[in-house]
């Protein structure tokens, strides 16, 4: 966590950008697009810097996520290279069940989904991001998984045993 | 949870990051700023001193960021920036209609003065964000795509008041495209529901024909000789409908897995769907069937692009004069196997790659307008033989930087080009540019 008021953005800008890309990444599987909403990740964070500099990180994820998503559904999913990516990502089923799956979900317990599990926070975390307690983040995660569960576990990107965990 | 769908080498950020997010920043800081001292500023001050208490006091623009945040529907009146609409149609040079985007919720957003405002007419609409729209008056308006519904259907809706109400139209399950002249409307529907386990890998397409603005249906005497894939997408774009006069179409069906080129088919028909014509592909190897327009019955455009990669995508246009009998080579991206001739761009997507059909627009046989998703606005004077990039455009403040932009014309002079995120730029006289709402 970056936490300080006097910390300049130039200095936190990489941080924030892996933080973005990783998050968009996890959600398009395309690198060119994933560099995309880093950037307008960081250009809006940029805007909103003197009240974000305290805490930017959560609303990095949740802008980032919010952007990925939308790019996504904006896109269509031949945008992302079909003929090549049907080779080499592995994964993009499961990317388009959890774009849309996350898209679907309730404000708070989207918010805490992406903070838990595409940002990787711990509930700690999670809890002081959203300004709430970690036993609210515990029933919001577990609710918000097992929507995600019901799309996901059939495409086999999440087992059972994930959501049970976190609950 | 997610770590498997991480990037294995993620890069690292770049000082070319670095400039293009202060870039960013600086604009959209340019835009609050204007919208805020411009409208928000002197809307208050003339509406508080002349006006008063007397009239109710418009809600504020919501901002781009605010909108991709907002949860709940956006209340009919709302206005909205020009930077949050996104697939804007002008039914003529005034009025328009356009989608935008809260929180995944679709919204209907309309202008009266060309583009330069905009306000939500309906903010509860029955599609995602990734639907098609289509106005072809004040009142008539169609919208279709995006997610399918839990039993794989893609519905048409329609209305009739403006986008107040909307109706779903009795055809499907699957709306793939949809044209309309007046209150002659064709829709072009896979037959199979969409299934990501069942789905068929060819789907009959039929022709949906309605005389009355989309409120009673028939089947078309004949079925074009087309097949679509029935596995789901975000925005089923499948087939592309264009349509150049009441009788005279042009279907143009894609492979959107790249598994099966039988899918890839162009029929015409020249008597409102009676019968159909397949049409010889002139794509070269490793190119496939990309976007289609004309200017008249046999004057058409055809691009043929490979699959997208990093920001760019090989292209070659191709120009008939006889209504796709024959073909000609007119320019390309310069990729083989193809030459390099006419300056045609590499960097972009287009349809299917780019949401919508929407970034070839040809205004005359000799002039027309491309604008490849994610990157910039080229133009043609000599019939698609030599592209350059609009200037007037660059000079007005258009950044290309957006995605699923599209370039539309109400006639000749009359155009708009739309970059999500950023803005919309209008021209009355095909030659200089002008960015709305700023």
């Amino acid at each position: 966590m970056i936490g300080s008021e006097t910390v300049r953005f130039e200095d936190s800008f990489t941080e924030l950008y892996r933080l973005a890309y990783r998050v968009s990444f996890r959600i398009l599987g395309d690198r060119a697009d994933s560099e995309d909403v880093a950037q307008e990740t960081l250009a809006r964070t940029h805007t909103h810097w003197s009240r974000l500099a305290d805490r930017p990180e959560g609303w990095v994820v949740r802008v980032s996520t919010n952007l990925a998503i939308d790019r996504y559904r904006r896109r269509g999913r031949r945008s992302t290279p079909s003929r090549d990516l049907s080779l080499v990502d592995n994964h993009l089923a499961e990317r388009m069940d959890l774009a849309r799956a996350i898209g679907r979900l309730p404000r708070r317990q989207r918010e805490v989904v992406v903070l838990r599990y595409l940002a990787d926070w711990s509930e700690a975390d999670v809890a002081d991001a959203l300004d709430c307690s970690p036993g609210t983040v515990k029933v919001h995660a577990y609710r918000g998984l097992a929507k995600l569960r019901a799309v996901l576990v059939d495409r086999g990107g999440l087992e059972g045993d994930d959501v049970r965990a976190s609950g | 949870m997610f770590e498997h769908l991480d990037d294995p080498s993620p890069p690292e950020p770049t000082a070319h990051d670095v400039a293009a997010v202060f870039a960013r920043s600086a604009a959209l800081t340019r835009r609050r700023a204007t919208s805020t001292f411009a409208v928000a500023g002197l809307g208050i001050l003339i509406l508080g001193v002349v006006i008063g208490l007397v009239v109710p006091r418009s809600p504020s623009a919501m901002r781009v960021t605010d909108l991709a945040l907002h949860a709940g529907v956006l209340a009919t009146g709302l206005p909205v920036p020009t930077t949050d609409v996104v697939g804007a149609v002008f039914p003529d040079d005034q009025h328009g209609f356009a989608l935008t985007v809260g929180s995944g919720k679709a919204a209907l957003v309309a202008t009266s003065d060309g583009g330069d405002t905009w306000q939500v007419v309906q903010g509860d609409l029955p599609v995602d964000s990734e639907a098609q729209l289509d106005f072809t008056s004040l009142a008539h308006g169609y919208l279709w795509g995006g997610s399918p519904s839990n039993s794989g259907a893609l519905p048409l809706w329609v209305t009739d008041d403006g986008g107040q109400s909307w109706a779903e139209a009795p055809i499907g399950p699957v709306v793939s495209d949809v044209s309309a002249i007046g209150l002659d409307v064709w829709a072009v529907a896979g037959t199979c529901p969409l299934s990501s386990t069942t789905g068929a890998s060819s789907c009959p397409v039929d022709l949906e024909v309605s005389a009355d603005g989309g409120v009673t249906w028939s089947l078309s005497a004949a079925a074009p000789p087309l097949f679509e894939s029935s596995q789901p997408s975000y925005s089923d774009q499948d087939v592309e409908l264009a349509r150049m006069t009441l009788a005279h179409a042009y279907v143009l069906t894609f492979d959107p897995a790249g598994e099966n080129p039988g899918l890839e088919r162009l029929v015409y028909t020249a008597d409102g769907g009676q019968s159909w014509t397949v049409l010889p592909d002139p794509c070269a190897a490793s190119y496939a069937y990309s976007e289609i327009a004309g200017s008249g019955t046999d004057d058409l455009w055809l691009i043929c692009a490979t699959p997208p990669s990093a920001g760019a995508q090989a292209k070659a246009l191709y120009r008939s004069y006889d209504g796709g009998m024959t073909w000609a080579l007119t320019s390309t991206t310069g990729n083989s196997p193809l030459p390099a001739t006419g300056g045609l761009p590499a960097a972009g997507y287009v349809a299917p790659a780019s949401l919508g059909h929407y970034n070839l627009a040809v205004t005359s046989a000799a002039q027309a307008w491309l604008f490849p998703d994610r990157g910039s606005v080229y133009e043609t004077t000599d019939g698609g033989h030599t592209w350059r990039m609009v200037q007037g455009l660059v000079a007005a403040g258009f950044s290309g930087i957006g995605t699923n932009g599209n370039v539309v014309f109400a006639d000749a002079t009359h155009g708009w080009v739309d970059e999500p995120g950023v803005g919309i730029w209008r021209t009355t006289n095909a030659t200089s540019w002008q960015q709305l709402g700023t």
